[in-house]
């Protein structure tokens, strides 16, 4: 039976400027060889209607379009920490091996704890979990022997475990002992001694810890046998300890409570680094790979504080993944140099094999000095939190709160098929655990100009508008904006947000702030914006960090997470962090439903002279009670105004939403929302507030507060007072006359 | 992951012989609903996500085939081709029918 085709790519970075590199990696199944094409997207695929763009991608002719033999990369997912230790272990007279223990899924067969053993070549010494209870795998060149204990440490409780071992004769001494005896249950501590039961291991060029290491058939080498939990202060002694010092093993800070360690790994060291610390003085140092989850609370944690900048100490503790990913590692397959000519806008490599089809989408650039006055800032960091949106396929209650049945195409269905694609912020790990860290450097399904018409596929519509209206406009990313901060805004007068902007970072928040601030103009064309503090990764691009430490239960972190991981910020919302969207956008994200869009209503402050530009020549009281996306302009996310939240006081609400469907009061975030009001007078709180104000410095904002307003723009042939209104800003946004603030 | 949410409770009142409800579906499958209409799509569409009916989208947003989740884990699909629509609402109703029929025993568009 032939194998149905697949093909699967990414990129290298979302963002490139004419004369620089971009490197795709593919991988493909099925026929002999794929076909790749390098095109300019105008339009995204949303539906035949007759207010729908039609599709538009216009073929590139560049030297990297052609047909590529099919290769199959594989991804392997798991994270560990690898030490380079080419002597291997030193086992002339024995060796120990410690750690504290937090397991999380025991139920996941082999897992590896520390040690150097490697399954491809039977080689090296590994303490791991077989089948939930203590073991040691120990290769002796031509097999592996496993030599298992009925310890069986308990999942989601710290325990104090270690192994020494003899080659000759092959020894084994397991113990273990329960951390957590402040507990109303009983404790486990166990030893257990086994002769003569291994003996010989042999090599081993690599430690690992929370995996072990393995080689494909390629060649690569990668982690195999992922640990699911916590593992805290690894440690390797060049001898046998007796119990009375492996008893003391298990404390974590301070000087080491046994001397003379060959290895000792303080992972309280580096929290916002790949790095790892040996303070043995040996200088077995090491790195992170697959991102394991830094910044949690371990076996010491007490409670005082969810900062680890302030109790670092309690902080030595690195939760390991078998699912996690963040970067797939693979070779590159074509280099695209961007040619001089081509206008800044947004592209993508499009894939096929045989009926499949990917695309893997970027941004190019202007050349410095040529800019326009406008920018569409594509939300990259969103698009990353977002990455392999995994709920939306599995999650039982997805058609609940949609009110519609799930739509899902065979690109969305790539999760099920290569589970090693790994997750997006909104999923859990395979043990429960919330997923904190995404990456745009593996496959994503979800980043693309057709399915599902929402975030980059919505934010063509954007696009599609600009170019029917005939705007100068250039594309920049989010990361361009967190990695340059405002230089990157500066030589534009408007920037033009996506259609949801929820993923913020500070230096983001800073850069699109000041930029408004110094005259600069902001149209907020979206939804959700502003809304989850992220981090990038300090030294690799395309990597995000979401915790959620004030979110409903669904996408908690435990309660040691209140800071990220990557900069030390406090995590959550952006109003958890004192910061509301409201100051700067006036609105701030409310309520969300998915099974119909609604409309605004104009309010008597439309009638306001300092608005008197946004509704020239619309003489409409209802403003999109139409639209491509489940008919209005009103919906999906939607924001409202709050002055005590820190809306702007001279702030304009020229417009709001009404007779949204039932499912916007489902919303856990807006349940006091939805109770009655406590005057009857009182405007629906379940609402979408469009508002204007003016900055100091002659600059403007102007928000919609909808994600579903982009789905409007192009009924009736773009002529509609959606189109009219973000027609009439941009115009005036575009005019350098400065905006003066009203008089108190 | 697991079905952590439990499914909601189909309330009192509301079984086959509530036929307004189907013809308010009919009529409307989409915005706001009566509470009793909205109740029984909750239970509806609350179910797990083993055997759930989705949509395969085989047409760029203008044809959507029936599908399936497998009825354990890990998930697969099936799609059904004989069941292949033009409008997402002709979807809405032919599933709501389906289920209506397993929880109560007969098809409510039988007659229209």
């Amino acid at each position: 039976m032939s194998v149905k085709a697949a093909v699967m790519g990414y990129a290298d970075r979302q963002s490139v400027r004419p004369g620089e590199r971009i490197e795709f990696k593919v991988s493909a199944l099925g026929p002999e060889t794929y076909r790749a094409d390098i095109v300019r997207l105008i339009a995204p695929e949303v539906g035949l209607g007759e207010d729908c763009p039609d599709f538009c991608e216009i073929e590139l002719g560049t030297d990297v379009c052609g047909d590529y033999p099919t290769e199959w990369q594989p991804i392997h997912p798991g994270s560990a920490v690898r030490v380079p230790m080419p002597e291997g272990l030193p086992l002339g007279g024995g060796v120990t091996l410690s750690a504290n223990i937090f397991p999380t899924l025991a139920s996941a067969g082999r897992q590896g704890i520390l040690g150097t053993y490697s399954p491809t070549d039977d080689s090296g010494l590994s303490l791991i979990l077989e089948g939930g209870a203590l073991a040691l795998a120990v290769g002796s060149g031509g097999s592996t022997t496993i030599v298992t204990s009925s310890i069986v440490p308990v999942e989601h409780r710290w325990t104090a475990v270690a192994v020494t071992y003899e080659p000759d004769p092959g020894t084994v001494e397991f113990h273990a002992r329960g951390m957590e005896t402040h507990r109303l249950e009983s404790a486990l501590s166990s030893r257990e001694r086994m002769d003569a039961a291994a003996p010989g291991a042999l090599g081993g060029s690599h430690f690992h810890v929370g995996a072990v290491r393995a080689v494909d058939d390629r060649g690569v080498e990668h982690t195999a046998l992922s640990f699911n939990g916590r593992i805290e202060r690894p440690r390797v002694y060049a001898r046998l300890l007796d119990g009375e010092d492996i008893s003391r093993l298990s404390k974590v800070a301070g000087p080491a409570p046994v001397a003379g360690a060959h290895a000792d790994w303080d992972l309280s060291i580096g929290i916002d680094t790949d790095s790892v610390t040996d303070v043995s003085g040996n200088g077995h140092h090491g790195e992170t790979v697959n991102l394991p989850t830094r910044a949690v609370g371990g076996s010491n944690w007490a409670g005082e504080t969810d900062n680890w900048q302030l109790r670092t100490e309690q902080y030595g503790a690195i939760h390991f993944h078998d699912d996690d990913v963040d970067d797939a590692r693979w070779r590159t397959s074509f280099t695209l140099v961007v040619p001089e000519d081509w206008k800044s806008g947004c592209y993508a490599a499009r894939l096929r094999a045989d009926d499949a089809e990917f695309y893997v989408p970027f941004v190019v650039r202007p050349t410095p000095g040529t800019e326009a006055d406008a920018v569409l800032l594509i939300a990259t960091a969103t698009y990353g939190a977002y990455a392999n949106l995994r709920l939306r396929v599995v999650f039982p209650w997805n058609e609940l709160i949609h009110g519609r049945l799930t739509v899902l195409d065979d690109t969305d269905l790539l999760m099920l098929r290569f589970p090693e694609i790994g997750s997006s912020t909104y999923d859990s790990h395979t043990d429960g655990s919330t997923v904190v860290y995404a990456s745009m450097r593996r496959p994503v399904t979800n980043f693309r100009p057709k399915g599902r018409i929402y975030k980059f596929c919505q934010d063509l519509l954007l696009v599609s508008w600009l170019e029917e209206d005939g705007y100068d406009y250039d594309v920049i990313t989010d990361e361009d904006v967190h990695r340059e901060g405002l230089s990157a805004l500066e030589p534009y007068r408007v920037v033009i947000t996506s259609s949801h902007p929820e993923y913020f970072s500070s230096q983001m928040f800073d850069a699109t702030e000041d930029h408004v601030r110094q005259g600069g103009r902001m149209m907020y064309l979206g939804g959700n914006g502003w809304y989850w503090v992220i981090g990038y990764h300090p030294t690799r691009s395309g990597i995000v960090e979401v915790r959620r430490p004030d979110a409903p239960r669904l996408w908690a972190a435990d309660v040691s997470q209140g800071h990220l991981s990557f900069s030390g910020e406090r995590a959550g919302t952006w109003s958890w962090a004192g910061r509301p969207p409201e100051t700067f956008l006036g609105v701030c994200f409310i309520t969300q439903g998915f099974d119909e869009c609604s409309y605004y209503r104009r309010t008597p402050a439309s009638q306001d002279e300092r608005a008197a530009f946004i509704f020239e020549g619309v003489d409409d009281e209802l403003i999109g009670d139409f639209g491509l996306l489940m008919g209005g302009a009103a919906g999906y996310e939607i924001d409202r105004a709050d002055f005590l939240m820190g809306t702007p006081r001279h702030a304009l609400v020229v417009a709001s939403s009404e007779e949204h469907s039932n499912l916007y009061d489902l919303m856990v975030t807006s349940l006091v929302d939805t109770l009655p009001p406590s005057n009857p007078d009182d405007p629906d709180r379940i609402r979408a507030d469009m508002v204007f104000y003016e900055t100091a410095g002659g600059g403007a904002v102007f928000s919609v507060g909808s994600i579903a307003w982009s789905g409007s723009l192009s009924a009736a042939g773009y002529d509609n007072n959606v189109a009219a209104v973000s027609r009439n800003v941009l115009n005036r946004f575009l005019d350098p006359e400065p905006f003066q603030m009203p008089a108190e | 992951m697991s079905d952590f949410l439990k499914r909601p409770r189909l309330p009192a009142g509301i079984d086959g012989s509530r036929r307004d409800l189907w013809e308010e579906f009919l009529r409307q499958p989409f915005g706001k609903h009566s509470p009793d209409l909205q109740a029984l799509l909750e239970y509806m569409r609350g179910g797990p996500i083993t055997g759930k009916y989705f949509l395969k989208l085989t047409g760029p947003h203008s044809e959507w085939t029936l599908a399936r989740f497998s009825e354990t884990f890990p998930l697969t699909t099936e799609t059904l081709p004989e069941h292949v629509f033009t409008t997402i609402e002709d979807a809405e109703h032919f599933v709501f029918r389906r289920r209506w029929e397993e929880m109560f025993g007969a098809d409510p568009g039988a007659e229209s």
